[in-house]
């Protein structure tokens, strides 16, 4: 008897968590992503998961070190143009830029324009795009390989005269 | 109301007359905005000076004036003592630079003759509330590096005489310590209130300096990341703020990717859910607000979890606004016990906006449990506050609008290409496969969300990786999507989270009874459908009680549930995601053997959903399992009490009219090795919304033992 009732325990909490984890980004618990600023650094895949349910609002999970308001790293949330900042900005976007890439065109390429003080949107999007396997040789590269790949297109192309990028394209 | 009257922030902002009223900070905090050397160049217009301490021109503290922490106007802080010198700006008396203790003592004297430790924007920026428990004020801020006073947390007056004293002190070891350095907002108002001499003083913030030249702040918004079942703690949604900072270069075009975001939220140490469960709700997590690029917020909510964004700029004065980013900044220093149902994410940004204004009533206007969507319409409470409203579509949404009125044949290619990056394109011309290619990627980014951004040697980046390649060689600019707001969806519109209902029932050949129904949160599949989800179902503690009771009690309770959701996902050629429901709580049985007894039960499943006729029907079918557990219920094995059933359930909703709705639900349980083979239900809903925020609904409950009815008056508040 008992057997039957924690089968048929065991039965309905797997089908109901089951069919709560069949969801977008649910998955195993992850670690803090890899270290940079790529987006892995604050997202924490589903953790904790289902059970969360009765803990309705929240949503904060990052660590307050990077992101504090008086103690943050300034290398990933600094958005004064600048390399750093193209660079950062870059690793951290490098899921919607890639794809901004590819189209030529978009919203992180613009404000990549405004980091790197380059002169027309338009430009950076089609230089960029010309050189997407120079930006994204394969689906492995790394974030911080991404970000110094974009900014080294922007620096080498002389067209596009970004002025925030120029002292490094010296060296 | 969605944009309101005012003038453009970027005219304001950029305009010659603004900008020496927001460089007022730069003698007091000794060049602490848009100092040289702080990494930036100042902005046009601002005279930069000397980053060294103390270099004031005098000159320019009464060209500037005081700040003014009010837009002209607008209500002035009740003086407090009447008879106390007047506070405003015309009639100040001449400002007053104390070095000496006595001194100090007659200021802060001057200080509680103004009434201004009993003053509501001195209470805010502590935030201390009156306490029930002790009379008194306590302040909800735990941390005790909020406070200079020994007792501050629970004195604002002798806090007040503390702030005061800490202004005043010499230069500390670490700068960054000075009182000046930790508190600039409440240097801010009390040097609006007292008029301090600014040239007095000789403080350098390093710390504060970098921070503010960071987030240039000239506009705050507030942003609402929409419902996310994915995540269960997003279910209610979440917000948090957009500083909108000033572009030092001054480019035609803003790039709101760089503004600042700043986010209130738990740090939570454990990776156990029912750790985190409890720990949440018994508010043991501390709370810390964070700042990171907005882009980084765009990016999680927008494209990684595919929520729909919605930004609520507020109508402050540049002055109000630095006094909020100010605020931020001492708040930073501590935290909050952060509890999920109360003082949540929600509640403590609407507490830092309050900052802004003693005629700002922000935390007034909620209640508990603090439901996200309701801060937002608190925003709403107050005149004129909401400057006006946008809206960030998620990916999902994006991918809809590039897919909308594409043919069978060209649906069927992208669907190809999601699994098969290699497969040929579809069409002739370039706009053709680019429109494939530019859909497919984003179904891949949707669905390896998790893979793409964490695992760099998987199928999702391989596939990405092909389409992109693919799409770079077509050497022509996709063009901008245009995706117009859906206005019927934005959160301020919604129906109170709350709902109480009236009515009268009968059941079986009984009398008419009367029914009463409570619901502490939020949506269910018939309610009016203007701010919520169209196909989520969220139910947080939903109580149905009639009474008279047929025994001695008072009443009979019907139902009572800590959640029961139902989340349909529209099965479509490229959503292949399971719909799902669950349940959990007490209800009352109604078949003849076991009439009126109670059975708890947890219940759920998972099936298909879909939608036709353009959303005007919704249905959903699932295979559900119930576990239940009652003294009375005969259960399997004949005595044990529980309950185990198995069995398909159906749900079709008809949106008759816009605030018209049909649900008709039903299911069937298999109770296998129990005295009752099998149990089940079938109902019909009418629902019709009444004005802003009621209904009058009618259900009829078909069940075996006690068929009922009930008619009833709803209202969401």
């Amino acid at each position: 008897m008992k057997k039957t009732i924690a089968i048929a325990f065991a039965a309905v909490l797997v089908s109901i968590s089951g069919a709560a984890l069949a969801q977008p980004g649910a998955g195993p618990v992850r670690p803090y992503g890899p270290a940079g600023c790529g987006l892995g650094s604050v997202i924490l895949g589903n953790n904790p998961g289902f059970v969360q349910v009765f803990a309705a609002t929240t949503n904060g999970t990052f660590g307050t070190q990077t992101f504090g308001i008086t103690s943050g790293t300034s290398n990933c949330i600094n958005p004064t143009p600048g390399m750093a900042s193209a660079r950062s900005f870059s690793e951290t976007n490098r899921a919607a830029m890639s794809k901004d890439i590819a189209r030529g065109r978009g919203e992180t390429i613009a404000t990549l324009t405004t980091l790197g003080g380059c002169k027309d949107p338009a430009a950076v999007g089609a230089s960029l795009q010309k050189n997407f396997r120079r930006v994204v040789p394969n689906a492995e590269v790394s974030d911080r390989a991404f970000g110094s790949n974009v900014v080294g297109v922007l620096t080498s192309d002389a067209s596009l005269s970004c002025k925030k990028l120029a002292s490094v394209a010296k060296r | 109301m969605l944009t309101s009257a005012g003038r453009d922030a970027r005219d304001r902002a950029t305009s010659p007359r603004h900008r020496p009223r927001l460089a007022w900070l730069l003698p007091a905090l000794g060049a602490c905005l848009f100092a040289p050397g702080a990494g930036a160049a100042p902005p046009p217009g601002v005279v930069s000076r000397s980053s060294s301490v103390g270099a004031v021109d005098p000159g320019r503290v009464p060209d500037d004036g005081p700040p003014r922490a009010t837009p002209p106007g607008a209500p002035r802080d009740p003086p407090g003592d009447p008879n106390g010198p007047p506070a405003g700006p015309s009639q100040r008396p001449a400002p007053i630079a104390p070095a000496e203790p006595a001194a100090v003592e007659a200021l802060i004297r001057r200080a509680h003759a103004l009434g201004l430790a009993r003053a509501p924007a001195w209470l805010r920026l502590g935030h201390w509330r009156a306490s029930f428990w002790r009379g008194g004020h306590v302040s909800e801020v735990d941390g005790a590096e909020l406070f200079l006073a020994r007792n501050g947390r629970r004195d604002p007056s002798a806090e007040l005489d503390a702030t005061l004293r800490g202004f005043f002190a010499p230069p500390a070891r670490d700068p960054d310590r000075h009182a000046i350095c930790r508190f600039p907002a409440r240097f801010q108002w009390l040097h609006g209130q007292l008029g301090f001499d600014l040239s007095r003083f000789r403080v350098d913030c390093p710390g504060l300096r970098k921070f503010l030249d960071l987030m240039r702040p000239r506009a705050i918004t507030l942003v609402f990341s929409s419902y996310y079942l994915g995540r269960a703690a997003s279910a209610f949604g979440h917000t948090f703020l957009r500083v909108e900072r000033h572009d030092p270069l001054a480019t035609s075009e803003r790039r709101q990717l760089l503004d600042m975001g700043i986010d209130y939220g738990a740090t939570v140490d454990t990776s156990n859910a029912l750790v985190y469960a409890l720990r949440g709700l018994m508010g043991s997590f501390r709370g810390h607000f964070k700042r990171m690029p907005y882009y980084y917020k765009v990016r999680e909510y927008n494209d990684y979890e595919s929520r729909d964004l919605w930004e609520y700029e507020l109508e402050l004065s540049p002055e109000q606004v630095l006094l909020v980013v100010s605020h931020i900044w001492e708040l930073g220093h501590s935290w909050f016990d952060y509890y999920y149902l109360t003082e949540n994410c929600s509640y403590h940004i609407l507490g830092a906006i309050e900052v802004a204004d003693p005629s700002v009533e922000l935390l007034e206007h909620i209640s508990d449990p603090v439901i996200p969507s309701e801060t937002v319409k608190a925003l709403y409470r107050n005149r004129g506050l909401v400057r006006r409203v946008t809206y960030r579509p998620s990916l999902e949404t994006q991918f809809k609008a590039r897919v909308r009125g594409m043919s069978r044949a060209q649906l069927a290619a992208i669907q190809r290409l999601a699994s098969d990056p290699r497969a040929p394109l579809p069409g002739i011309s370039d706009q053709q496969r680019i429109a494939a290619l530019d859909a497919a990627v984003d179904l891949v980014d949707m669905r390896f969300a998790d893979e793409i951004v964490f695992d760099p040697d998987s199928e999702g980046r391989r596939r990405k990786q092909v389409l992109l390649e693919r799409r770079s060689e077509i050497r022509v600019p996709s063009a901008d999507l245009e995706i117009a707001p859906p206005w019927g969806k934005a959160p301020h519109r919604s129906h109170g989270s709350r709902r109480v209902g009236f009515g009268v029932g009968s059941s079986g050949d009984r009398d008419l009874y009367g029914r009463l129904s409570l619901r502490v949160a939020l949506h269910d599949m018939a309610d009016p459908p203007d701010g919520y989800p169209d196909l989520i179902a969220f139910e947080f503690l939903p109580l149905a009680l009639r009474f008279p009771s047929s025994g001695d009690a008072p009443f009979t309770l019907e139902e009572l549930y800590l959640l029961r959701i139902r989340h349909l996902n529209e099965w479509t050629r490229f959503n292949r995601r399971p719909s799902w429901n669950m349940r959990a709580g007490v209800r009352r049985l109604t078949e003849d053997e076991c009439a009126g007894c109670m059975m708890g039960e947890l219940a759920g499943g998972g099936g298909w959903g879909t939608t036709f006729l353009d959303g005007r029907f919704a249905f959903v079918s699932s295979i559900d399992t119930m576990l239940g557990w009652g003294p009375r219920v005969a259960g399997l094995g004949g005595d044990s009490g529980v309950r185990f059933g198995l069995g398909p359930s159906a749900v079709l909703r008809a949106r008759v009219a816009r605030r018209l709705t049909l649900l008709l639900s039903g299911e069937w349980y298999w109770l296998p090795e129990q005295e009752r083979e099998s149990i089940w239900s079938a109902s019909t809903t009418l629902r019709a919304g009444i004005g802003a925020s009621s209904a009058l609904d009618l259900e009829l409950v078909a069940r075996p033992g006690e068929p009922s009815a009930h008619l009833s008056w709803l209202l969401y508040y």
